[in-house]
């Protein structure tokens, strides 16, 4: 399948995706190739179904993704993968982080459910935030290339930083 | 509804014979089998009309074995022989505690397979090996009533079931001589007994309350794909528990020493009896024969088992948070397993969620009469139905990187089937190997992790360091089932590799035990392997005409049908003879000619999909 992600759903390729649609076309794929539909078909159905169908999740998972959706993005418009080593000279974002990072540190002397929700909920806020300014990145890749690849990396630290609250508030349940 | 029918890739449009299928629910304490009927999904009583088989086996020293009631009765005079609760063991190690806490020390053994062993009588027997025997007491029943051989089963497993233990019941099945169509989850299977995959979208929560384990699930469905959303639960909660608490206080009221172990099992049963009485009565008897006689309120019961309702409610709050949703956005809460006959536990339930559940078909039948449905579906007897059942993986699978951390390849809740590359190179010049290890969970370092297999990449060719570019693949099937792939790209030099999890079976070991239960059985190998390949010769046959019948003319040149055409007839040939090889070998060439045509259409299908949208929306 040589078509890209985004011709693969019928939408426009660009940052800004409609969801409902990505949503509703993927589920109409699902239901032409999904192994099930094959279930009493000839070995060789299934092997191609079972091939379609894990390449149809696997594109829906990247543009469902803000993060993966950008670095997708990046791949196929500049024909350059996004480094995650690259060290981009970013000394404000460095604060931010900084912060956040001593933040989080601070709520575990004293985790409870209702400080880490609004901590989640501050960091949903900057991601969203990111998010906006990406789309605008992207309405012009060839110029703002720099800013693409340090929202990227903006994005990433901010995913993480949620995913070690949500952990946080898995050991609270336990 | 789409103006233009969505496409139905692959069914034939030629009518065909009804074919058997049937629906199983392994379950921990019972199993059942069920199948759709004249249109109707029904499980299958045995010759005495019980439906509910109990999950037990027993061996004698000859390695003949009985399963249910009969295995049951051994359970107190040859406790060693007797296996309850196997479904425990299913693709666990021995160092899973919780696993195996009500197996005895030395009943248990460590194996090759990653499992531990039961330790009977006639020797050591794998899990699997155990739980192949009561599928096919099941599937017996099913031959039996239906009248011919089961084409496949559907069976059920929890949602939370990971990816060793899903192969564990697949490779159970296999053993049995039983096609598997697909497993689903237990949960999807409950709502879909109840029809609710007929309603537009929504999201449903299933409450399962068994004997030893609750277990609670978040369903999203829309346009008849269903999706599990979050599940949770509590793997030592149930039934059992309530028994036990109203045993103690039969004990306190009477003034019954605890240190009598037959007296305490005997008062066990009194209890579970009067709990029972409780769900249709305000007050029960209680009598241990000459000792004690006294009587208890179904609102003194309900206060000793309200730590237990409170419990069950915990974890209903606690999987709601995981999918960031409130009570009140469920829209119908589905009873499942035996302890939701308990009228507090219903009445809490409704509390909590704001509106009374579901409870019409019988708790304990539920999740196998679902599980018949798609059985039916997936053997090609409904062709029209566009229910579709999307599941999720559990867990995160990853590989191990430098310095014991795991780098996740994909993650839990991701909808499968799914498979994703990774490209790693090498560290040391000139290095010609590495080691992969496939790990499972959600911990960012190795030692916290599940380890699932582990193999080396050989022959890479030597290079600086940096410069290999080792590309692993994961694959997950859509029944949750992992295959993973190294290869050295940069060079050319492909090596590949396909690795089994090491809490499972390999191939061979499954081919083996096959071998020697048919052995076992008396019938001839070789006349199964050739039943097996008419099987699929039918089978490729009728996809392929039906293909040609759909879009040949669409798709093919006149001399591509002509080809296709030629090699049919050869399969047809080839079917009656009485060599397996040779009909093999003709499949193979069908399916060599057709793979571009299959490739074509499966283009076609999805082309067509999105194009019912734009017509949509006109």
């Amino acid at each position: 399948m040589s078509q890209d992600y985004f011709s693969l759903f019928g939408l426009e390729p660009g940052f800004r995706v409609d969801n409902v649609r990505l949503t509703e076309n993927f589920r109409r794929l699902q239901q032409a190739v999904h192994p099930d539909r094959f279930a009493s078909a000839s070995a060789q159905q299934q092997r191609l179904a079972l091939t379609r169908t894990a390449e149809i999740n696997d594109a829906y998972a990247v543009l469902r993704d803000p993060l993966k959706r950008a670095q997708y993005l990046l791949s196929t418009l500049r024909g350059l993968a996004t480094d995650n080593q690259s060290t981009v000279s970013d000394p404000e974002f460095l604060m931010e982080q900084m912060d956040l990072r001593e933040k989080l540190s601070d709520l575990d002397e004293q985790a409870d459910a209702k400080s880490l929700s609004r901590f989640s909920e501050e960091i949903a806020t900057r991601l969203q935030d990111k998010e906006d300014q990406l789309a605008d990145a992207f309405a012009d890749p060839e110029d703002r290339l720099t800013d693409i690849q340090k929202l990227i990396l903006h994005l990433q630290f901010l995913q993480k930083l949620q995913f070690e609250i949500e952990q946080k508030e898995d050991k609270l349940y336990q | 509804m789409a103006l233009l029918q969505i496409a139905e890739p692959g069914q034939s449009t030629a009518p065909h014979q009804h074919r058997l299928a049937a629906g199983i629910d392994l379950g921990t304490t019972n199993s059942l089998i069920a199948t759709v009927r004249s249109g109707l999904p029904d499980t299958l009583p045995n010759d005495g009309g019980e439906h509910l088989l109990p999950s037990v086996v027993h061996v004698t020293a000859d390695g003949e074995f009985s399963v249910g009631r009969s295995a049951l009765q051994y359970a107190g005079t040859d406790p060693d022989n007797t296996i309850i609760s196997v479904k425990r063991l299913m693709g666990r190690g021995l160092e899973d505690m919780s696993a195996i806490s009500n197996f005895s020390a030395n009943q248990l053994v460590d194996s090759d397979s990653g499992m531990p062993s039961i330790r009977t009588a006639a020797g050591d027997l794998s899990p699997v090996q155990v739980s192949a025997e009561i599928l096919r007491k099941l599937a017996d029943r099913a031959e039996q009533a239906l009248g011919g051989d089961l084409t496949g089963v559907v069976i059920t497993v929890p949602a939370y079931f990971d990816e060793a233990q899903r192969q564990a019941t697949k490779d159970a099945a296999t053993l049995a001589g039983l096609k598997v169509l697909r497993l689903i989850n237990e949960p999807t299977a409950a709502a879909v007994a109840y029809g609710l995959d007929s309603g537009e979208q929504g999201l449903h929560a299933i409450f399962d309350l068994g004997g030893g384990t609750f277990d609670i699930s978040i369903l999203r469905l829309t346009k008849g794909v269903f999706e599990v959303v979050a599940t949770g639960g509590d793997s030592a909660l149930g039934g059992d528990d309530m028994d036990r608490l109203l045993a103690d206080w039969i004990c306190a009221q009477a003034g019954l020493e605890r240190s009598d172990k037959r007296l305490m099992a005997e008062v066990l049963t009194i209890a579970r009896g009067v709990k029972e009485q409780l769900t249709e009565h305000n007050e029960a008897e209680v009598a241990l024969g000459d000792r004690w006689q006294g009587s208890i309120s179904r609102s003194e019961f309900e206060q000793l088992v309200s730590p237990l309702v409170e419990r069950c409610l915990l974890a209903c709050r606690r999987t709601l948070r995981d999918a960031g949703l409130k009570p009140s956005e469920i829209e119908q809460i589905v009873m499942v397993g035996g302890s939701t006959r308990v009228p507090r536990i219903r009445e809490a339930v409704a509390e909590f969620f704001g509106r009374p559940p579901l409870t019409s078909i019988d708790p304990d039948r539920v999740v196998a009469i679902g599980t018949a449905v798609q059985a039916n579906i997936l053997a090609g007897n409904k062709p029209d139905a566009d229910m579709l059942l999307l599941d999720v993986i559990p867990l995160s699978l990853g590989v191990e990187t430098m310095g014991g951390l795991v780098e996740k390849i994909i993650d839990r809740n991701t909808t499968i089937p799914i498979s994703r590359a990774q490209e790693f190179t090498t560290y040391k010049d000139g290095q010609t190997a590495m080691a992969i290890h496939v790990v499972q969970g959600e911990r960012e370092l190795v030692d916290d992790c599940r380890s699932l297999a582990r193999f080396e990449l050989r022959g890479i060719p030597p290079m600086v360091a940096g410069a290999a570019r080792i590309r692993v693949t994961y694959q997950v099937d859509s029944d949750g089932l992992l295959g993973v792939t190294a290869e050295e790209v940069s060079s050319g030099v492909k090596s590949t590799i396909q690795v089994k999890p090491s809490y499972g079976l390999s191939d061979e070991q499954i081919s083996g035990m096959l071998k020697s239960s048919i052995e076992h059985a008396r019938e001839d190998v070789s006349a199964r392997m050739l039943r097996e390949q008419q099987v699929d010769a039918a089978r490729a046959h009728e996809a392929v005409t039906a293909a040609l019948a759909e879009n040949g003319e669409q798709l093919l040149s006149r001399e591509e049908i002509r080809r296709i055409e030629a090699a049919l007839d050869s399969l047809d040939q080839a079917a009656t003879s009485s060599d397996p090889e040779l009909i093999k070998q003709a499949i193979t060439a069908v399916d060599n000619l057709t793979q571009d045509f299959a490739a074509r259409r499966m283009d076609a299908s999805i082309a067509k999909a999105l194009v019912g949208q734009e017509l949509d929306e006109i």
